[in-house]
Parts: C-alpha cells; sequence; structure tokens
C-alpha cells in the first residue's frame, strides 16, 4: 500500500515515541494538520512493548535494512533539489540498541528434538552485537521432557507466588556485581486457583516445553522502556484532563520491595503512614521519628528552618540528623525518595516530597502501571491525534529533508517513497537522526527482562505490581526492578516478567546480570525435571526466558539544525514520565505558543450529528471545555498520606 | 472491575456500572470511504451523514445500551479514527475488543478485495474469540454501480465461516440487524454456567448468530 500521502502539512513527525504521539495529539486537538509516520510497523519507537515473537525479532534485528545512505555513506538514491536548495539525509539512529541477545531455557519436546542439537536443547540464544555468553549454565539436557500434553501444562506449571527470596548463601558472593539500576518487571502468572487444587494432586514436570511457551507468545507485552507513573505525576494529570485516559486502564504498583543491609530477603518498604504503623520492620521509636519526617517532607517548603543547615550537604546526612535508623535512611533514601547517596538535601525533600504528593491518590501507593505495558501509552496518543484528524502512516519514514539556503529552514521532507511533502515544521524522534548534526550519547542503561514462573517475594495478597530496589553496593549504582503479574496483562498466567535497568554509562555487562540474578535468586539452571509435587512454598523463581540489552541515549544539538526542525529525546532511565511529558509541552509550545496544551477532549454522547451534517460547519462537535469541570472531579481516595501533625 | 484503575472518573465509573449490566467493545473495521463512520452514526442516531463528509474526524467510539432478555447490554462502537487511510491501526485498538464488523463497499472491488488483508490484521491481534461479521455496505445502490455481488460476499464469509450481511447506512437496511445480532451473540457468549440456573435462558443458549441474522435479514434490493 504505497498510496501517495497528502504532500502539504503544518507539522511532519518521524517517529511514534512517547513525546511524538503526545506532542503530535495536542498538535492535531488545536486543529493543526499533522502528518505523522513511523518506519516500523507498529507504534513507539523506543517506548514500545513487545510480544515473546515480536521482542525477539527486534533484539534479532532491532533496525530496519533500509538506509538511505549506503555503508560509505553515499546516497542510495538520488533526490532532486534545485539550486538554492539542500537535501539532508535523516538516518536510523542504529546505536539505541546494543549487546542484544535473549534465551530461552526450557528444554523443547523430545520428539522434535535433533540429534545434532541435543548438547544444549533447551537454549536458544541469540546475539545480535556482542559476545556475551549469557547462559552459562545450561539447563541439563538428561531433563525428560514433559510427557504430558503441553497447552495443558504451561497453565498448570507453577502456582504462582511462593519463593523464598534469597535465601541462598551463594547470592551476593560477589560485591562488585552490584551495580546497575534495573528494573525488573516481572509478571507473574497465577492462575492460582486452578493450579493450586492441581500441583497438589497430579505430578508433573514443573516446567513447560519451550514449545508451550511459545503458544502462549501473544500473551506478553514486555517494555523497551519499562516505567511507572507517579499518580500526580504529568502524564497522569495530561490523562485526565485530555480524555486521553479512555484508551487506558491502569493496575496499582501495590508494594514497594527493597534489600536491608546484610539481609537476603526482600522487605516491604513502609510509605504510608498505614504501612509505617503496620510494619514489623520499623519499631515503635522508629514510627514516631519516621511519621514526622513524612509530615515534614510532604510540607517542606513551609518548614526551611528544618533543614537551614543541611542546604549545602547531602540528603542523607540530613536524613542522619534527623535520628533516623540506618534502615529508616535506608528506606527513605532508595526506596521513598529514590536518589542516591550523593543526593543533596534539597533534591532528596523534593523526591520524597513528589513520592508522598502520589501516594494514596490510587490505592495505597504512589504508583501506576499501565495495562498491556508501557507501549499502550504512545498508541493512545496516536488514537487521540487521529480521532482530531492527523493522518498516520506506518512502514513510512523520511529518508531526508530539504533545506532552503536562503532562509536556513526546511521546508519538506522526503519520503522513502521518493514523495516531496511540504510541512511548516518537523519533528524528529531519537530514532532519526538528522545526518551531520551533533549527536552525543547522554546516557546508556543495561536492561533485562526476565520471565520468570513465580514472585520474586511472596506475599499473602496478590501482588499487581512490585517495584524492587536493590541498593548500590561498592560503587555500583542501585538497580530498580519492576515486577508485574499476569493481573496487568503482560504475561500469562503462571509467569513473571522482570524489567532491570542500569544507568552506568560503562556498565560491566556481567556483573550486572549475575548481581540481579542472585539478588533475587532467579537461576535459569534451576530448569531440571523436578515434578510439581515437591515442597513449591520454599522454591525460588525460576527464569524461563530473558532477553538484556543496553540502550543508549542519543541527544541531538539542535543548534546545528534549521530553526523548524525539532529532536526529541528517548526515554532515559528516569523512573517516570515528566521529563517526557514536560519536553511534549516545551515543544508544543514553541510551534504554538500561548495554545492550550491538550484540553479535554468531547465525550462521545457530547458529538451529535444532524441530518445532512457536513465538515463544513463542524461547530457541532467542538468541545466545551469549560462544560467539563462539573463532572470531572476525580473522587480521590483518602489521603493516606497526607501525615497529620503529632 | 478486579482491580482496575480508572484514573479518569472514579465517581462515574461506580455510578456507570449501574446504568447496564455488560458492556462490551465492537470495532468497524474495513477501507477508507467504505461508510463505517456512516454506519455507526446510523446505528447510533438514526441518520445518514451525507453531502462531503470525507473522512472521520472527531468520532472516536459511540455507546448505545440495549436490552436483550431483560439485560442491559452496553456496546461501545469504536470508528478506525482513519487509521485505516495507510493501514496504520493502533494495535492496541484490536485489543480486548469482543465484536469486529469487517466493512466493504459493495461499489468498490478493492475494498471487498483488501478484507482479507483486514482478515489477518484481526487474526494477529484480536483475540482469537472475538465476534466477526462481514458487511457489504451500501446496497443501496444501482445495478450498474454494484461491483460485487452478493453470492461473491456470501461465498468469502463461509469461507472464513462468518456472518455476512449487505446493508445500507443511507437508507438503514439491516443496519439495526448487524448490530443487535452482534450483541445477541456477545450477550450469549457472556453467559457462564452459573446465569442458567433457575432460568429459562433456552432462548440465549439456542441463539445462533447465523440462523438469526438470516432469519431477520431484510432483502436487499438489488441483488
Amino acid at each position: 500500500m504505497n498510496e501517495a500521502l497528502p504532500d502539504d502539512f503544518d507539522v511532519i513527525i518521524i517517529g511514534t515515541g512517547l513525546p511524538a504521539a503526545v506532542v503530535s495529539g495536542a498538535l492535531s486537538r488545536v486543529d493543526k494538520k499533522v502528518l505523522h509516520l513511523d518506519r516500523n510497523d507498529y507504534y513507539g519507537g523506543s517506548w514500545s512493548s513487545f510480544n515473546i515473537k515480536s521482542v525477539e525479532t527486534f533484539l534479532q534485528n532491532p533496525y530496519d535494512s533500509a538506509e538511505y545512505l549506503n555503508k560509505d555513506g553515499e546516497e542510495t538514491s538520488n533526490i532532486e533539489v534545485s539550486e538554492d536548495e539542500e537535501f539532508v539525509p535523516i538516518l536510523q539512529n542504529k546505536n539505541f540498541i546494543t549487546k542484544a541477545e535473549y534465551s530461552c531455557y526450557l528444554k523443547r519436546s523430545e520428539k522434535n528434538e535433533e540429534p545434532a542439537q541435543s548438547s544444549s536443547p533447551c537454549v536458544d540464544t541469540c546475539q545480535s552485537d556482542v559476545v556475551e555468553q549469557s547462559c552459562a549454565s545450561k539447563p541439563d539436557d538428561s531433563l525428560k521432557s514433559g510427557e504430558t500434553p503441553i497447552s495443558e501444562e504451561v497453565q498448570k506449571r507453577e502456582e504462582s507466588p511462593k519463593v523464598e527470596n534469597c535465601n541462598d548463601p551463594a547470592t551476593q558472593g560477589d560485591g562488585d556485581s552490584v551495580e546497575k539500576e534495573k528494573e525488573l518487571t516481572q509478571e507473574l502468572d497465577k492462575a492460582k486457583t486452578k493450579e493450586k487444587v492441581d500441583v497438589s494432586e497430579v505430578v508433573k514436570p514443573r516446567f513447560p516445553l519451550s514449545e508451550d511457551f511459545y503458544k502462549q507468545w501473544r500473551h506478553y507485552n514486555l517494555d523497551l522502556s519499562p516505567k511507572v507513573m507517579f499518580s500526580r505525576g504529568l502524564l497522569v494529570e495530561l490523562l485526565i484532563q485530555s480524555n486521553v485516559s479512555r484508551y487506558l486502564e491502569f493496575r496499582n504498583v501495590t508494594r514497594t520491595l527493597t534489600f536491608l543491609d546484610g539481609s537476603k530477603e526482600l522487605q516491604r518498604v513502609p510509605c504510608s503512614r498505614a504501612d509505617v504503623f503496620s510494619s514489623k520492620f520499623v519499631s515503635v521509636v522508629e514510627k514516631r521519628i519516621l511519621m514526622r519526617l513524612f509530615t515534614l517532607c510532604a510540607n517542606y517548603k513551609d518548614h526551611e528552618q528544618e533543614y537551614q543547615n543541611f542546604r549545602e550537604k547531602t540528603f542523607i546526612e540530613f536524613l542522619a540528623s534527623r535520628r533516623l535508623s540506618l534502615k529508616a535512611q535506608h528506606f527513605v533514601l532508595y526506596s521513598i525518595a529514590m536518589v542516591s547517596e550523593t543526593t543533596s538535601t534539597l533534591d532528596g525533600l523534593a523526591a520524597t516530597h513528589k513520592f508522598l504528593h502520589s501516594l494514596g491518590r490510587y490505592g495505597n501507593s504512589a504508583f501506576l502501571w499501565p495495562s498491556y505495558g508501557v507501549g499502550e501509552i504512545p498508541q493512545a496518543f496516536c488514537r487521540f491525534s487521529a480521532v482530531f484528524g492527523g493522518t498516520f502512516c506506518l512502514r513510512r519514514y523520511a529518508v531526508g529533508f530539504i533545506k532552503d539556503k536562503t532562509t536556513g529552514r526546511c521546508t519538506a521532507i522526503v519520503d522513502n517513497t521518493g514523495q516531496k511533502i511540504r510541512c511548516g515544521t518537523l519533528i524528529l524522534d531519537d530514532l532519526n537522526l538528522p545526518h551531520g548534526a551533533n549527536t552525543t550519547s547522554t546516557s546508556s542503561v543495561d536492561r533485562a527482562i526476565y520471565v520468570i514462573d513465580s514472585t520474586v517475594s511472596k506475599s499473602d495478597a496478590e501482588q499487581e505490581v512490585s517495584l524492587v530496589t536493590i541498593p548500590p553496593m561498592c560503587d555500583n549504582p542501585a538497580v530498580r526492578l519492576i515486577e508485574a503479574g499476569p493481573l496487568c496483562c503482560v504475561c500469562p498466567k503462571n509467569n513473571y516478567y522482570c524489567t532491570k535497568k542500569n544507568c552506568e554509562k560503562q556498565p560491566k555487562k556481567l556483573p550486572f546480570k549475575k548481581n540481579v540474578k542472585n539478588c533475587l535468586n532467579l537461576d535459569e539452571t534451576n530448569i531440571k525435571p523436578e515434578v510439581g509435587g515437591e515442597d513449591s512454598q520454599s522454591r525460588k523463581p525460576v527464569i524461563l526466558w530473558s532477553c538484556h540489552f543496553t540502550m543508549t541515549d542519543t541527544n541531538t544539538d539542535n543548534s546545528t539544525l534549521p530553526p523548524n526542525v525539532i529532536t526529541l529525546q528517548g526515554p532515559r532511565m528516569d523512573l517516570g514520565f515528566d521529563r517526557a511529558m514536560n519536553e511534549a509541552r516545551e515543544v508544543f509550545l514553541r510551534i504554538c505558543p500561548g495554545e492550550d496544551f491538550l484540553p479535554r477532549a468531547p465525550d462521545p454522547e457530547e458529538i451529535v450529528f444532524d441530518e445532512g451534517y457536513n465538515t463544513e460547519n463542524n461547530d457541532t462537535i467542538s468541545p466545551t471545555p469549560e462544560d467539563g469541570g462539573g463532572d470531572y472531579v476525580e473522587e480521590e481516595e483518602e489521603d493516606l498520606n497526607e501525615p497529620a501533625a503529632e | 472491575m478486579n482491580g482496575k484503575v480508572n484514573i479518569r472518573k472514579t465517581r462515574l465509573s461506580s455510578s456507570i456500572s449501574s446504568e447496564f449490566d455488560s458492556i462490551f467493545k465492537v470495532m468497524v473495521v474495513g477501507d477508507s470511504g467504505v461508510g463505517k463512520t456512516c454506519l455507526l452514526v446510523r446505528y447510533k442516531d438514526g441518520t445518514f451523514l451525507g453531502g462531503n463528509f470525507i473522512s472521520t474526524v472527531g468520532i472516536d467510539f459511540k455507546n448505545k445500551t440495549l436490552v436483550i432478555e431483560g439485560k442491559k447490554i452496553k456496546l461501545q462502537i469504536w470508528d478506525t479514527a482513519g487509521q485505516e487511510r495507510f493501514r496504520s491501526m493502533t494495535h492496541s485498538f484490536f485489543r480486548d475488543c469482543s465484536a469486529i464488523l469487517l466493512v466493504y463497499d459493495i461499489c468498490n472491488l478493492q475494498s471487498f478485495t483488501n478484507v482479507t488483508n483486514w482478515i489477518s490484521d484481526v487474526k494477529q491481534y484480536a483475540s482469537p474469540d472475538v465476534t466477526l461479521v462481514l458487511i457489504g455496505n451500501k446496497c443501496d445502490c444501482t445495478t450498474s454501480e454494484r461491483k460485487v455481488k452478493l453470492q461473491e460476499g456470501a461465498r468469502l464469509a463461509k469461507s472464513y465461516d462468518i456472518v455476512f450481511l449487505e446493508t445500507s447506512a443511507k437508507t438503514g437496511v439491516n443496519v439495526d440487524l448487524a448490530f443487535d445480532a452482534v450483541a445477541r451473540e456477545l450477550h450469549k457468549k457472556s453467559l457462564t454456567p452459573a446465569d442458567y440456573i433457575g432460568r429459562d435462558m433456552s432462548a440465549s443458549q439456542s441463539f445462533n448468530l447465523k440462523q438469526y441474522v438470516q432469519s431477520e435479514k431484510e432483502r436487499t434490493t438489488c441483488c
């Protein structure tokens, strides 16, 4: 379908990452004529979520083979431009995913097993860039694979949340191992009720065959850039304000976990007043101290005298001065403020305030998680843009843009079919780089995604999403991990998946992996022909499938570009979405100064068509933002975080 | 429901649950210009979008509540928002939808040929047990305008084992039937064995989408 596109737009956007999608929606909403292209056949770019099949395809080859410039930098096709114009190629950002690899640790069924593969029958390893052998220990091939009917087995394989975490003495063997910030999203499959029954009475191989695992490919939604939403963050406010939230569903991040120094068990971080009072890890004295601190942080701007002397000092020094125990300092620093030991007092207070402010708006939690993964969010904004007239075309991209030599401005793009399309402004997301522009890599993040068979930390209540902080050790930054269970529609029953994130510029590959595996006691070597009847309560989670990759953020120096060409940043490593939302707003205001940024869209009931309606008199569908106020008040849950002054 | 967080209108959503017994998401897909939006507006508002209404702007979805066997069924009918034009539908659009109306224009052969492409998209992104209905729209056209015979549509539908009917958004022929049949089918699918206890649900139990459409179908004028 290479149908010609219309050839004149106010704004052309290349790439459908989150900031690009938000800008697109905002521009369409105020009647700008927007063309939005993406070279992929999916939305979201570096913000996408993939199922198991598509993530494997993606990791094998993250980049499109089609390139305007060949290896020697020569143009592969001729673009005709007039004398006073210059053609500037736009290239794929080929630095964004590196060191990608994935492995499935499950065994294939015997009858399909070819003799040649028998030495490592269960491991599919793909390495696209780097020589890193991920599966140091492959599952013993003497495993007997299931003689059980498979499809059933996937359902039954584990009952979900059991697992004692990290009791393994082997854990944390190497001190240098902890390094990064990771997010581990795990999805836990729990078809609990059904399974528990099955497991107790039927003896079955514990693990599915890889065929059965792959049969469920479409039930996974694995994020390239896992993030959680602060309940009062900019994204949530924007979704509410614009009505884009009608395309999305959310889940609560139901708990925050961390390792305390020396402990090998994950402990729940007390965040709200209720948590503090019920936590058994905090003494009575500590409870009072913590509550006083929360009270201060909630209104820290009004109580400058309390931290006046710590303006030049670090947050941790401030915490120590409040007589917080080491344990409580740890909770606050790494799991609530989520900052490092070098963070200043003011930044730490601001971060704590942000967390406390979000707490309790939706349940006893400061965060929300989008069902089906982060990749839903850019799609929601793209849909919104389309509803307001944005033109969308996937598998189409700009090979370059045309710059007027006299004005220095971009006048048009040339798409991959050779069509010239005029535009007033050109926006490029982080995966499209103008040739010749200065780019710098600002940060690189190591991430891993694990599909595991049970939760990292068992609890009585079924957990939806867990945020786990692994504190820094030996000069290595903290690792952050998100575990999402099957309730979040990111994995089928009985699996979890984990994504971890690491913020080091020079990632130390191996230790990172080793570290996470150790800390969580995740181990693919545990896939042994054990049967389900054994003591499942003490079992550790087992990795069924994993992938690792490094994501590098690229910054483009806008000063060398025409003033009407704007570049956007990638997902970065921040936990929330505020930076991306601020960026989108700035770009929007740069193009439409003074306009409303994503005003409320009308509900379907407000759009009424009369007989003979035509596009000329579309006043009838114009939204009436002012009447949105009334029914628009969210009913908020009780603010558990509002610490009462003692 | 089940821990999902609706960040938009907590208050509204709780009050809404009393307004209907179940809600289903229905999508209308098909090539540009086959009359998807017109079908939707005809069904919801009983009017025809004539004139120069060209592409879909501003229509996101429409809600229609109907009563089937005493149950209030709310259909949330989603339009493609013009993203079908370059075959660039957001995939999340297909998620969670219970039924898909796949529309072609009987005066446009290409739109009929492309039905196969749409079906492959549906297979890839939609749930495997989605209810699919094939619709040949614009059956108010004259014989000379018609490019796809009724039998051709029926044959294609048969090959995919799906229900087929011709409609006209302009005159309203079979439009209500198409959506109502979908609603009945979804209602039937949603019943659990518990729903049958102590109730005479034989009508729902025996409901057959194809037979229902067959018996209720209005003759299209030019076949």
